[in-house]
């Protein structure tokens, strides 16, 4: 190590120690020549690794002293090789950030020992929601004239729906599904494309997408009259669930609930889902800092963010995945966490119940 | 139609648009030279230069980059017996032998010319498929993807060797390993033994490398040979390898309708497609005795289908916006970046940009299939380097492309576990393709069972497209069946000796052991999760106890038998077995731990260099250096990362962190 180097590390120390005693400005806190690792714990691809190669150039424009950012994809065990390694070694010095997704938070509920995270100590500076939307193929009846009669028709049926396996993010699509009382018999090892083409052949009648996925590929189907959309998930706003604001028209899974049942949904069910709707809607994606990361630095974070939201060439590029929808930063963000994640202990134990004598599913 | 696609074409040879297309052409040959970083890797490195370009441009780049990638990964298949990407798998069965032949130049320009034939093909193919392609695509239904998966299984008949209960034992065991991870029913996690490296199964490159590669250069240093024994004529070669293309030109082309239709279809990934066209070289061919001792058939079959399959896959991307694979995935990506929506649009009001990808993909595949040939003939003297020389930097390669895999500790030790595996399956006569073959179509055999259970039972099988493929299935396992080499004459002194059996037999009885115990866990699993991996492991063992009876018991030479280490060594070699080998290559690993991945490679070709191949110490540093100096520059311009050793836990300045 140089002695300049040295002597910029101890520099770079003192400030963040000086940010700390003495509350500072962020404006102290400069990564010039600093090189900022993102850890990506997916394979290059997926819709968490283009989430991240999206922000990245931006995270160099706007984080003060323009560092080098580099993505550093970590795949394996489903998000929980690469968390694990940025849980365990990733000092709290603003230099590594981890890319997050709903995958990640239901490794945090059900990945068991192999887990050594803990999302709920990470400093998450953003996350991103993203609507969902369950639709139906019209083969099955419906209408999308009345939404009440649509889920009274389906009811009346067996349904299938596909899904990579009980322990990933479309949970929180099964649980609307057995919160409408719906029969859905779901169809494992498919991913979103694989049901979306089964759907076009008349195989599978359900599907979900996120609002940017059906918006691109299900709204042509819809106006073509092959789906009809049932319900969104709704969109989480404090500890309540409101309409999606991308589909301001249609109900969400509890309102439909209320209009069928006459009263408005409660119990350990409707708890999961609402879990499940803050894991997969308001936190489908996002980054966070390592454990113990100073105020400052992840005020910097924020800052650099919100200046990326703002930025018209991000706008340009960008707008489609991100989309139009308030991105949550911050105290936000780490709330939006926590009520995903953070289970009462009855509800945990109504969803270990539950996808063990659905699913057979066991945490190990 | 045609005025846009003559339009398209004029516009796509002029100005900038061709620049860009020759920059991700250049990308995608330095890509594909790598081994395991493929397309995706490269499209990954594209992405954040396209960026609000516009689409004329970024198009051409990203299609040339991809388009190229299964040509040039053809260079470590052929010249080291190291799979140079998933789609080429099956080009080292033939290719490296063609290589040890001293016919690395043919083999290459084989390679190279029967790329572009399938790269051409697949382009002409989706000029038509995009407009006309839908209502066939949604015949294939999961029945009709199953009984796809069965096919290829069925091809593994032809793959099996000499001894069919070792063959189909084989299969099986690759059938398990595949089985290694979350079973997707119940989230079970089946043989993982608690290992979060394992939950998503043990990585397919892994595989790949562990079986092939390092057996091959394990034998190469022991034979202390350089890779071709005479290395007279590789000079010459490269024509008489365009004239192989030319000279089975049918296979060629039903090779390259293989690659472009199961390409398309969904459910069978590019891993398999290029192992259907090497088996239907075999099952095709009236003189099968030279395939998997270099048979140039064998190298033009998964060539031209891995090129095919980019124009096959990009019919459902195009269509559906439904992507095949991570590259496609990644291209789908860059779509969206500069504006595309792919699906029925593209087809209906961008049909100019759909025939740039077209022309983009038939240009890119001329250019790099070219510049491949060119190079192939400088590059093939490689091969007359002394193995002692060049077995480090081979074997720098490997770690370096199973690192690749997640980056982390596990794959150098994987790696090692599975080199372990092949090298005693080559030892011992175990049909490594037919691992392979089971490994791969494991998860799509047993999700395709259990989607058609719920979704028909067997009512599919009344559908006309899964008709005529059941058909197919039945005409493949017939051939199958039929097939036998015969009049082979086993002797005493040959490989199939039944004398000094003891080694086999130990090999056998960790396999069986292997085996037995996947039978045993699979009984603390939820049923939905244990029924096929039970299935599997019972008729497997149900195959390995009458071979086990034939090992223990036969007098005489057997086929049940195999030896490779009765082979002639060449005289006046050191002689060293295959475990000293491998035990350097665990000196390797420790360095690694030590002073990471770069240092650490460095450190092991010095080594190696001086201890092995006696040349002098300067040498051996330059050679260090230059590693060293690679693997950094991979570092910098690529942002390519390594597996860190004790020495990156002090903070260090670049290069050395």
């Amino acid at each position: 190590m140089t002695a300049n180097r040295w002597a910029r590390t101890l520099a770079a120390t003192a400030a963040i120690l000086g940010a700390f005693t003495m509350g500072a400005a962020a404006a102290d806190i400069d990564f010039k020549g600093k090189t900022i690792n993102v850890i990506v714990p997916y394979t290059e691809g997926g819709g968490s690794d283009l989430y991240a190669r999206l922000f990245v150039p931006y995270l160099r424009k706007h984080l003060p002293g323009n560092p080098v950012v580099v993505i550093r994809n970590m795949p394996g065990g489903g998000s929980i090789m690469g968390s694990n390694h940025f849980h365990t070694s990733a000092k709290p010095d603003g230099l590594t950030i981890v890319a997050t997704s709903s995958s990640t938070l239901v490794a945090q509920l059900l990945a068991g020992k192999k887990r050594e995270f803990d999302v709920l100590k990470w400093r998450h500076f953003i996350v991103s929601p993203q609507g969902t939307v369950a639709y139906a193929i019209t083969k099955t009846g419906v209408t999308g004239k009345d939404p009440v009669a649509d889920i009274q028709t389906l009811r009346k049926q067996k349904l299938k729906y596909g899904s990579k396996q009980p322990d990933a993010g479309e949970l929180r699509v099964i649980l609307a599904f057995e919160l409408l009382d719906m029969k859905v018999d779901v169809v494992f090892g498919l991913a979103r494309g694989e049901v979306r083409q089964a759907m076009m052949r008349g195989e599978i009648e359900l599907n979900h997408d996120t609002a940017e996925t059906y918006l691109a590929n299900g709204a042509k189907m819809e106006k073509d009259g092959e789906v009809v959309p049932l319900f969104t998930l709704g969109y989480p706003k404090g500890a309540e669930i409101v309409r999606d604001p991308t589909f301001p028209k249609l109900n969400t899974a509890g309102e439909l609930y209320e209009k069928l049942n006459g009263k408005p949904p409660s119990g350990p069910l409707y708890d999961a889902y609402k879990s499940f709707v803050n894991l997969g809607v308001a936190a489908s994606k996002g980054f966070a800092l390592p454990p113990g990361t100073p105020d400052e630095i992840r005020d910097v974070y924020v800052a650099a963010m919100k200046k990326t939201i703002e930025d018209p060439d991000f706008k340009k590029s960008a707008g489609d995945e991100v989309g139009d929808v308030p991105q949550l930063f911050g105290k936000d963000a780490d709330f939006a966490i926590k009520q995903a994640v953070d289970l009462s202990p009855e509800t945990n134990k109504w969803l270990l119940d539950f996808l063990a004598s659905r699913y057979g599913f066991k945490p190990s | 139609m045609f005025d846009i696609i003559v339009s398209t074409f004029v516009q796509l040879l002029s100005g900038w648009h061709l620049v860009y297309l020759l920059l991700g052409v250049l990308l995608g040959l330095v890509f594909g030279v790598l081994p395991a970083l493929g397309g995706a890797a490269g499209m990954a490195v594209l992405l954040p230069f396209v960026f609000g370009m516009p689409p004329a441009l970024a198009l051409p780049m990203m299609i040339g980059m991809m388009a190229v990638t299964p040509t040039a990964d053809t260079f470590s298949s052929v010249l080291m017996g190291i799979p140079g990407g998933n789609s080429s798998q099956a080009t080292v069965l033939d290719g490296f032998p063609m290589s040890k032949r001293g016919e690395a130049a043919r083999a290459l320009s084989a390679a190279f010319t029967s790329s572009l034939v399938g790269g051409l093909f697949g382009a002409i193919v989706l000029t038509f498929a995009v407009v006309a392609a839908k209502p066939l695509l949604l015949m294939i239904g999961f029945g009709e993807q199953l009984l796809l998966v069965l096919l290829a299984l069925t091809m593994v008949g032809t793959l099996a060797g000499l001894n069919p209960l070792k063959g189909l034992a084989t299969c099986g065991l690759g059938l398990l390993a595949g089985m290694i991870g979350t079973a997707p029913t119940s989230g079970t996690q089946r043989l993982t033994g608690d290992l979060a490296y394992l939950l998503d199964g043990p990585p397919l490159p892994i595989i790949a490398l562990g079986l092939f590669a390092i057996p091959e250069i394990v034998d190469l240093v022991r034979r202390q040979s350089s890779i071709s024994k005479d290395g007279v004529n590789i000079g010459s070669g490269w024509i008489e390898g365009i004239k192989d293309t030319f000279r089975h030109w049918g296979l060629v082309l039903r090779c390259s309708v293989i690659g472009v239709v199961v390409g398309a279809m969904p459910g069978l990934g590019g891993s398999v497609i290029n192992w259907m066209a090497y088996s239907h070289a075999v099952q095709s061919a009236k003189d099968k005795s030279q395939f998997g001792k270099g048979d140039v058939r064998g190298v033009l079959a998964p060539e031209s289908a891995n090129n095919a399959q980019d124009g096959g896959h990009l019919i459902p991307t195009l269509l559906f916006g439904i992507p095949a694979g991570s590259s496609m995935a990644l291209l789908l990506s860059g779509f969206i970046l500069i504006g595309l929506k792919p699906g029925l649009e593209m087809v209906t009001n961008n049909l100019s940009l759909t025939y740039t990808i077209i022309w983009s993909l038939a240009i890119a595949n001329v250019i790099g299939a070219a510049a491949c040939v060119l190079i192939s003939q400088p590059i093939s003297r490689l091969t007359t380097v002394p193995s002692t020389i060049i077995a480090p930097f081979m074997f720098v390669i490997i770690f370096f492309a199973a690192a690749q895999s997640t980056r982390s500790w596990y794959d150098l030790i994987a790696v090692m576990v599975i080199g372990a595996l092949g090298v005693y399956l080559k030892r011992f006569g175990w049909p490594r393709p037919a691992f392979m073959i089971g490994f791969v179509l494991s998860t799509q055999l047993e999700n395709g069972i259990y989607r058609v259970v719920q979704i028909y039972q067997w009512s599919f099988l009344t559908r006309p497209v899964a008709i005529v493929l059941l058909l197919i299935v039945l005409i493949s396992l017939g051939m199958a069946l039929w097939y036998r080499e015969h009049n082979r004459v086993l002797t005493e002194e040959g490989v199939h000796s039944q004398l000094g059996r003891g080694p086999q037999l130990l090999f056998f009885g960790a396999l069986f052991a292997a085996t037995a115990f996947a039978l045993i866990e699979s009984f603390n699993w939820q049923f939905a999760a244990a029924l096929f991996p039970r299935s599997v492991a019972i008729v497997t063992l149900l195959l390995l106890v009458p071979l086990g009876y034939i090992l223990l018991t036969a007098k005489s030479p057997n086929t049940a038998f195999f030896e490779l280490e009765r082979e002639e060594f060449s005289e006046g070699v050191e002689e060293h077995s295959n475990e000293y080998f491998m035990l350097w290559l665990l000196g390797y690993v420790g360095i690694i731990a030590l002073l990471g991945f770069a240092l650490g490679s460095a450190v092991f070709v010095y080594v190696f260099m001086w201890r092995k191949a006696s040349v002098s110490h300067l040498a051996c540093a330059l050679s260090a250096a230059a590693v060293f100096a690679l693997l950094a520059g991979l570092n910098y311009w690529l942002g390519i990362s390594y597996v860190d050793g004790l020495l990156q836990s002090f903070e260090l300045p670049w290069p050395l962190n």
